[in-house]
């Protein structure tokens, strides 16, 4: 798989495009093999029915690898950035260099999970290509992904591959990937297709803003971690609406089918599409995104010299 | 447990130990403080009435709290002047506002009442803005006195019409109880001892709207004991601006050797908690989850 000279001072962020569980096992197995070889710190972020199959696999040297469930920290994609800064500072630290293997999107995800999977695969360029370097494979199913998913992992990816029987290996398709990062964070999110309920907000409402979106979750019938969760999103975003967004904004409500979705909109100068993707760096940073991305089941920023928009998503 | 709330009528005010009472309404004013001072004079209490016209009010009350001249000559009720009974000029010193009452209490005890039970008009005096900053401390000493269990009770009256808004929503916000028309403070605190050190109670939404308010009422407590207990049971919202004053008074608390215990957190706000990571820079321990 390494036909490129082996390059420990940069990221390398490579799409493994497999088709069925034997190509998958196979390959990711032996990109950790070769990990665990070299001595580099291993860890897997992979859906748990997966985890399993490629422990059991491993056998002993599964002890070695770091397994963490997908499911759980990559629910909502825009936790990932944190999840592998905080494996690499902690690698780092050990002194070691980190090899990851994360499956973000996974075969039968919604059409919106699926989108910001894209965004954030396009974010971990520039998140981590300023270095230090280490190595992230991204499993693709090539026979169950839509063609949507797996064209994205061509245009996000600088480096992609399929299993060694194949052997066919290339780099990214596309615009350069910063035009294209560009152009992901400032496009339009689709429009809601049914009844929503829209207001605009000044300076001295964000608690009409959390009042009016918390009565409307409960006559969604929402349970109660869910009303007092999205009561939070909309104080803090119309919060960052009032003090970085131009100092007014436009908050929408409305269900979809299986979900609950609160959006706050300002014409304010845009935002750092990395905004809170990371961990705060003190107890004084600006903190609101980065919660809100650790608590809603989905949350997608877009973001341009127009303004920005937050939409945050509960399942239900 | 202290009686606490938001009332819109008189009824209630009778079962609470200190009030703010803050009227456009004179007469709905007068109906409480004569609901409020009759239920001192059923259980013992000796009476006081810092305001003018008093008299006259009670009068017209009627019922054992009428008879105004045989109470005063007897020595359980005690009518006071505005003008007698705060400073007009010079400093206003809430220690010294302390110590009159504890002396009053003490004395009311000594002979043979179960307390002493107050109603004070103190418009005048909150709204002097030369005095703002102390008025707040001394409302905090007053509320802490009557918690402490002293037999001290009072009701502070707020006339709308001549106090500024700001002055009545700071005033309402240190009131366990509170009766205010048009919208209510949206924050309130009090204390509520519980035998193991200091103990604020919170109530209502902390935001980043109030959080400003939130440190300032904070700051005016006199809080020292080496551990203090926020209870935040009855906070119905609060966000990561809120957290983070909680989080800087843990660090205030910690620097003097003392430890800041937070009692009746959400669920969400320990989520938030932990997230945000306050758990490496305040030592903060959760106690008594909300039910």
């Amino acid at each position: 798989m390494t036909a490129l000279a082996p390059d420990t001072s940069t990221f390398r962020h490579e799409a493994f495009l497999y088709r069925g569980d034997d190509e998958f096992t196979d390959g990711v197995l032996a990109f950790v093999r070769e990990g665990l070889e070299d001595g580099d710190a291993v860890v897997v972020v992979e859906p748990a029915d997966r985890l399993e199959r490629l422990r059991d696999l491993l056998g002993d040297a599964a002890a070695e690898v770091r397994w963490l469930d997908m499911h759980r920290v990559g629910a909502n994609p825009g936790r990932l950035v944190g999840v592998w800064s905080t494996a690499l500072a902690e690698t780092r630290a050990a002194g070691r260099r980190l090899r990851g293997v994360g499956e973000p999107a996974w075969a039968g995800r919604r059409p919106q999970e699926l989108a910001e999977c894209y965004l954030h695969e396009l974010l971990l360029n520039r998140a981590f290509g300023e270095g230090p370097g280490w190595r992230l494979m991204c499993p693709y199913d090539e026979r169950a992904l839509p063609s949507t998913a797996l064209a994205c992992a061509h245009r996000s990816h600088p480096e992609w591959s399929s299993p060694a029987a194949r052997g066919d290996t290339g780099a990214a398709v596309g615009a350069d990937l910063a035009t294209d990062l560009a152009t992901a964070c400032a496009a339009p999110l689709p429009p809601p297709t049914g009844a929503v309920l829209r207001g605009e907000f000044g300076p001295d409402d964000v608690p009409a803003v959390r009042h009016t979106v918390a009565s409307w979750a409960r006559s969604c019938r929402l349970p109660a971690d869910q009303v007092d969760l999205l009561e939070l999103a909309a104080s803090e975003l119309a919060t960052n609406a009032v003090q970085h967004g131009g100092g007014a904004g436009m908050v929408a409500l409305w269900a979809e089918r299986g979900a609950v979705v609160v959006q706050v909109s300002d014409g304010g100068p845009g935002a750092d599409p990395m905004a809170g993707r990371r961990p705060p760096a003190g107890p004084d940073d600006a903190a609101g995104l980065h919660l809100l991305h650790q608590l809603c089941d989905l949350l997608q920023l877009r973001t341009s010299a127009a303004g920005t928009t937050v939409r945050v998503t509960v399942w239900r | 447990m202290r009686a606490s709330g938001l009332l819109s009528q008189s009824a209630g005010v009778e079962a609470a130990d200190h009030v703010c009472w803050a009227y456009d309404d004179d007469a709905a004013f007068e109906e409480a403080a004569v609901r409020f001072l009759r239920a001192g004079l059923d259980r013992g209490d000796r009476l006081m009435w810092v305001g003018d016209g008093s008299a006259e009010r009670l009068r017209r009350a009627g019922g054992a709290l009428g008879e105004v001249d045989s109470l005063t000559a007897s020595g359980t009720l005690e009518l006071v002047p505005v003008s007698a009974g705060y400073p007009t000029s010079g400093a206003f010193s809430p220690e010294e506002q302390l110590a009159f009452y504890d002396g009053r209490t003490r004395s009311a005890r000594d002979s043979g009442y179960t307390g002493l039970r107050v109603v004070a008009e103190v418009t005048a005096l909150a709204s002097d803005t030369r005095h703002s900053a102390g008025f707040l401390r001394w409302e905090h000493l007053a509320d802490d006195f009557v918690a402490s269990g002293s037999g001290f009770s009072a009701l502070c009256a707020y006339s709308c019409v001549h106090a500024p808004p700001a002055v009545v929503d700071d005033a309402a916000a240190v009131h366990p109880v509170a009766s205010v028309p048009g919208v209510p403070p949206p924050l309130r605190l009090w204390c509520e001892p519980d035998g193991t050190g200091d103990r604020i109670a919170l109530a209502g939404e902390v935001d980043v709207v109030t959080a400003d308010r939130f440190v300032r009422l904070l700051e005016g407590t006199h809080v020292d004991a080496p551990v203090l207990t926020l209870d935040l049971t009855q906070v119905t919202f609060i966000d990561l601006a809120g957290a983070r004053v909680i989080a800087a008074v843990g660090r205030a608390v910690a620097g003097r050797g003392g430890r800041l215990v937070v009692a009746g957190a959400s669920r969400l706000f320990r989520r938030m908690w932990r997230i945000i990571g306050f758990a490496d820079v305040a030592e903060v321990s959760f106690s008594e989850g909300r039910p």
